[in-house]
């Protein structure tokens, strides 16, 4: 019995009855208002989900097969998912996915009953199966090319990617989610929006900023004031996040401005914070305790969810800085009670996380590894199999026109092997991505287990230091102890390695460009160097002369590859000497800065050059055994002169030394404010026992002095002063009282060597009565400054008031 | 041998450590020492809140992960006080490396943070700066 389109409808309404009445013709009837029902199901979905689960229900009586069946218990178990019955839908998927498991036609069907089965699993904490089902979904998917499920699919695996707080594969699987779908405008906009919260998650807010600024661009085909208000109002957030208020100010008026519209009021709410943020940042403390007044304004605090997590950092912020504690208390509260929510979440999604790449990897690592091996092999055979065939061809054209058969066989032989070929150095190509992310997943592992080894180092180094700063110990035990302490350092230096390594596989290296002192840097890490290479008697030579002093740099960085240049070639020198030298090459924009490095060691042979920056690899092992180390040091220094923009290179001949040369863009810096250019060359010598004095008092004076050196004892700053090179002294009182000797006369010695040594100099004086003034004006003292004193006082003290020459009379 | 004096103070720097583990309490106990520094010590967050509620201290040291109270709601809870101590200047000193970490305590209104293991002189240094910064907020020092 066959049905029109006009009567269906009528049918659809009276289903009961037909039935009733035409048993004949209840099998179609039943297939057409299963469909109609499985239709109701989709449709109704997202919009009123209880009927959507009624409506599965019903297609579940009229199923006819057990795709049928299949389909009615997918659309159940995701309104049950969504219905936050997530329980009740587990055992329905699992069935379902039984039905129809083996059907290859039904692709489709078993990517979605995946894709829902992947959500159950994420609402019952198994993330090892979502992650699982997730990936068999879009596999699925991509098999029947349905391009949409894929992108959908990816999406929801970079939110358990964020939710482990896992961003770097979170925005990778955004990333395909963008590449595997771009049709549908609304779908990038809020794909774009996503990647751009991320990246301002992970601070990388220039790169944020911009994601905004092209998800603006694409609402424009969109029309929808709700996203762009939206978008400015994250936007605004990362513009005032990377310290661009300005921008974010105009950001935030035009993000208001969209809000105004109809349909986009929901986003006042963040708009508000954003505003409250900027306004804090900029001091307008008013402005940002109204926006928040107005963000909370009738919401219990007690309950908020994790949407409100940011707005409740800013009005701790906001509340805080305003005194008004009691508040600033109760958003404390509510953001710690989201925080442990988040936390909570994070590290058990990210625990499953690890263990399921972990194995996941493990495995893949292996089967990788066999499949590069096997198609290795293939390669090799199709194409010494498509050399033979050539020959054969060209013997066959030549020998006889007999065997055109063969000739026109051959030709395609050929051409199958190559295509074969083809498809192989594909397959290869997969194989390779696979091997990259098992090596991540060991990265991980690695980062983790280092981590753990610093707590008991800390046992081990903050002993040692104790004991070697203990004057009591000496001789033979000291010796030991240094030992130790030496041992501690390596095994931390070490594990700081293998960290950066880590850091290094997966992309987290990261430089900051700071106004650096070059000289000040570079002459800090060469000190220690310079004693090691005179005590092993070789020659050092540091020259900075010809470079800038105040350049653009990461200063950490740059320390850190004078230090793994200078290490090796101390090490690997027994005599002649170790220079370094640096220069600038070219001007203006085309500017370099080189530091080369140079020793008189055993050089390093020609066809092992290019394998030294490698990991884990030294000349050969024998090497390792017998000068130690990891093998890491130029991995790591190659990585960071490449993130500074540059290289580092070799030149060696075996046997005579080596030269190792950094080779980075130069970018010029003004010296930071409060440092006078003209005070270059003078160092400031303060001569105190304290050292958490001595760091006090080199952070006040620094940047005045430009070059701080400490002495601990009167010896040590005699010394010091007939060195040279010192343009003030700062003695402070409790460095010379308290001991047998006479504390005036002590101050005395140190101040005949100031005077002889040209220097000006100051004692810090508790309370000094009038005999201790007129004593200490006997000695050669240019100011006597008496404690308590403001920390500003002893600077203009020692250096004058704004640059004038101070004056004795102002604080003697 | 070593000065007990700071700048004029008449007593030595009084520093409370918050802290779980019994080893990382001796270390800094033991290099808070060589600057003639005093350190009470505070087994949990709980014990540290309740030390400040009954001494002055001049610093406070801080462990991040703790049993019962963390050390972040410890900082909140002491930044959140209605008195003058309040403003006590607190050191994070922590194990954990995850990389937002520092930012997250800096927030928090902790001064500064260290990471295990502390070197004697980068803890050194941290206090000393605190103490120079805030000489330059209040003026005075001694």
């Amino acid at each position: 019995m066959q049905y029109s389109a006009a009567p269906l409808k009528f049918l659809f309404a009276s289903f009961w009855l037909a039935l009733l009445a035409h048993p004949a013709a209840a099998q179609t009837a039943n297939s057409e208002v299963f469909e109609r029902s499985v239709a109701i199901a989709t449709d109704n979905m997202v919009a009123d989900t209880e009927l959507a689960f009624d409506a599965a229900s019903n297609a579940q009586a009229l199923a006819n097969s057990d795709t049928d069946v299949a389909t009615a218990l997918w659309l159940q178990a995701e309104a049950l998912l969504r219905l936050k019955r997530a329980g009740e839908g587990l055992p329905r998927v699992v069935q379902a996915s039984k039905l129809v498991d083996n059907n290859a036609e039904n692709a489709e069907l078993r990517g979605n009953i995946n894709l829902t089965r992947g959500g159950i699993d994420v609402e019952i904490a198994d993330i090892a199966g979502a992650l699982k089902h997730y990936q068999d979904a879009f596999r699925l998917f991509q098999s029947v090319g349905n391009a949409r499920k894929q992108a959908i699919t990816l999406i929801v695996i970079a939110e358990l990617f964020r939710q482990g707080s896992d961003f770097e594969s979170a925005l990778r699987y955004y990333q395909r989610a963008l590449e595997a779908h771009s049709g549908d405008p609304v779908f990038t906009v809020s794909l774009l929006n996503n990647r751009a919260n991320l990246l301002n998650d992970m601070q990388r807010f220039p790169e944020a900023i911009e994601e905004y600024r092209q998800a603006l661009e694409q609402a424009k085909s969109v029309d929808s004031a709700y996203w762009r208000a939206l978008i400015l109002a994250n936007m605004a957030r990362s513009q005032a996040f990377s310290g661009d208020l300005a921008s974010a100010n105009v950001t935030i008026v035009q993000g208001f401005e969209e809000a105004a519209k109809p349909g986009s009021s929901s986003v006042i709410d963040d708009l508000r914070v954003v505003k409250a943020q900027i306004a804090l940042e900029m001091g307008q403390l008013a402005t940002a305790k109204r926006e928040v007044a107005l963000r909370f304004s009738g919401i219990d605090l007690t309950a908020t969810t994790l949407n409100s997590r940011a707005a409740h950092r800013v009005a701790y912020m906001v509340y805080a800085r305003s005194g008004d504690t009691a508040r600033a208390l109760t958003h404390l509260e509510a953001l710690r009670r989201l925080d442990d929510q988040t936390n909570r979440i994070a590290t058990s999604t990210r625990a499953a996380l690890m263990s399921a790449r972990f194995d996941f990897a493990n495995q893949e690592l292996r089967i990788a590894n066999l499949k590069a091996e096997e198609l290795r092999r293939n390669v090799a055979f199709e194409r010494s199999r498509a050399q033979f065939q050539q020959t054969i061809f060209i013997v066959a054209a030549l020998g006889t026109l007999l065997v055109f058969g063969l000739l026109a066989h051959n030709l395609i032989a050929t051409r199958r092997s190559r295509n074969q070929i083809r498809a192989a150095n594909a397959e290869l190509e997969v194989t390779n991505v696979r091997l990259e992310k098992a090596l991540a997943a060991k990265t991980e592992f690695l980062a983790t287990t280092s981590h753990e080894i610093r707590t008991p180092l800390n046992g081990i180094l903050g002993m040692t230091q104790v004991m070697l700063a203990d004057g009591s110990v000496s001789g033979k035990l000291k010796d030991r102890i240094d030992i130790v302490h030496g041992a501690g350092l390596t095994m931390k230096a070490l594990v700081d390695d293998i960290l950066d390594v880590a850091k290094m596989e997966t992309g987290h290296l990261s430089v900051s460009l700071e106004p650096t002192d070059l000289h000040a840097t570079l002459s800090e890490v060469t000190r220690m160097w310079e004693e090691q290479a005179h005590a092993k008697g070789l020659a050092f030579m540091l020259d900075v002369s010809t470079a800038p002093r105040w350049v653009e740099t990461d200063p950490g960085r740059l320390r850190q590859i004078a230090f793994n240049l200078l290490a090796n070639a101390l090490k690997f020198t027994e005599r002649g000497g170790i220079t370094m030298r640096v220069v600038q090459r070219g001007e203006g924009a085309d500017a370099r800065l080189v530091m080369a490095v140079r020793d008189t060691g055993i050089g390093i042979a020609s066809e092992k050059q290019s394998d030294i920056f490698e990991s884990f690899k030294q000349v050969d092992s024998g090497t390792t055994r017998k000068y130690g180390g990891t093998g890491l040091g130029l991995a790591i220094c190659r990585n960071l002169a490449r993130a500074l923009g540059g290289d580092i290179g070799v030149e060696s001949v075996e046997g005579e030394g080596a030269t190792f040369t950094l080779d980075i863009p130069l970018r010029a810096a003004a010296p930071p404010e409060g440092i006078e250019a003209d005070i270059e060359g003078g160092v400031l010598l303060i001569f105190d026992r304290n050292p958490i004095n001595r760091s006090m008092l080199r952070t006040l004076l620094e940047p005045r002095a430009g070059h701080v050196r400490f002495a601990a004892t009167v010896e040590d700053a005699v010394r010091a002063l007939q060195a040279g090179g010192v343009s003030h002294l700062l003695i402070d009182d409790a460095s010379v009282r308290g001991g047998e000797a006479d504390a005036i006369a002590l101050i005395g010695k140190v101040t005949s060597a100031a005077v002889a040594a040209g220097a000006r100099s100051a004692v810090l004086w508790k309370a000094p009565s009038d005999e201790d003034r007129s004593r200490l004006r006997e000695t050669a003292l240019d100011v006597v400054i008496a404690k308590p004193v403001a920390g500003a006082a002893i600077a203009n003290a020692l250096f004058g008031a704004n640059g004038n020459p101070p004056l004795v009379s102002q604080a003697a | 041998m070593v000065s007990k004096k700071l700048f004029g103070k008449a007593k030595a720097l009084n520093i409370l450590f918050i802290e779980d583990d019994p080893m990382n309490r001796r270390v800094v106990r033991d290099m808070l020492d060589v600057a003639g520094a005093q350190m009470t010590e505070a087994a949990s967050a709980e014990a540290g809140l309740a030390e400040i509620d009954a001494n002055k201290f001049d610093f406070v040291l801080v462990d991040l992960r703790m049993p019962g109270m963390d050390g972040f709601e410890a900082i909140g809870r002491i930044r959140a006080r209605t008195d003058a101590k309040a403003n006590i200047p607190i050191v994070v000193v922590t194990a954990d490396a995850a990389v937002d970490l520092k930012e997250r305590c800096l927030g928090l209104g902790a001064d500064e943070v260290l990471f295990k293991p502390v070197a004697m002189d980068q803890l050194f240094d941290a206090i000393g700066r605190i103490l120079a910064r805030r000489a330059g907020d209040d003026g005075i020092i001694g």
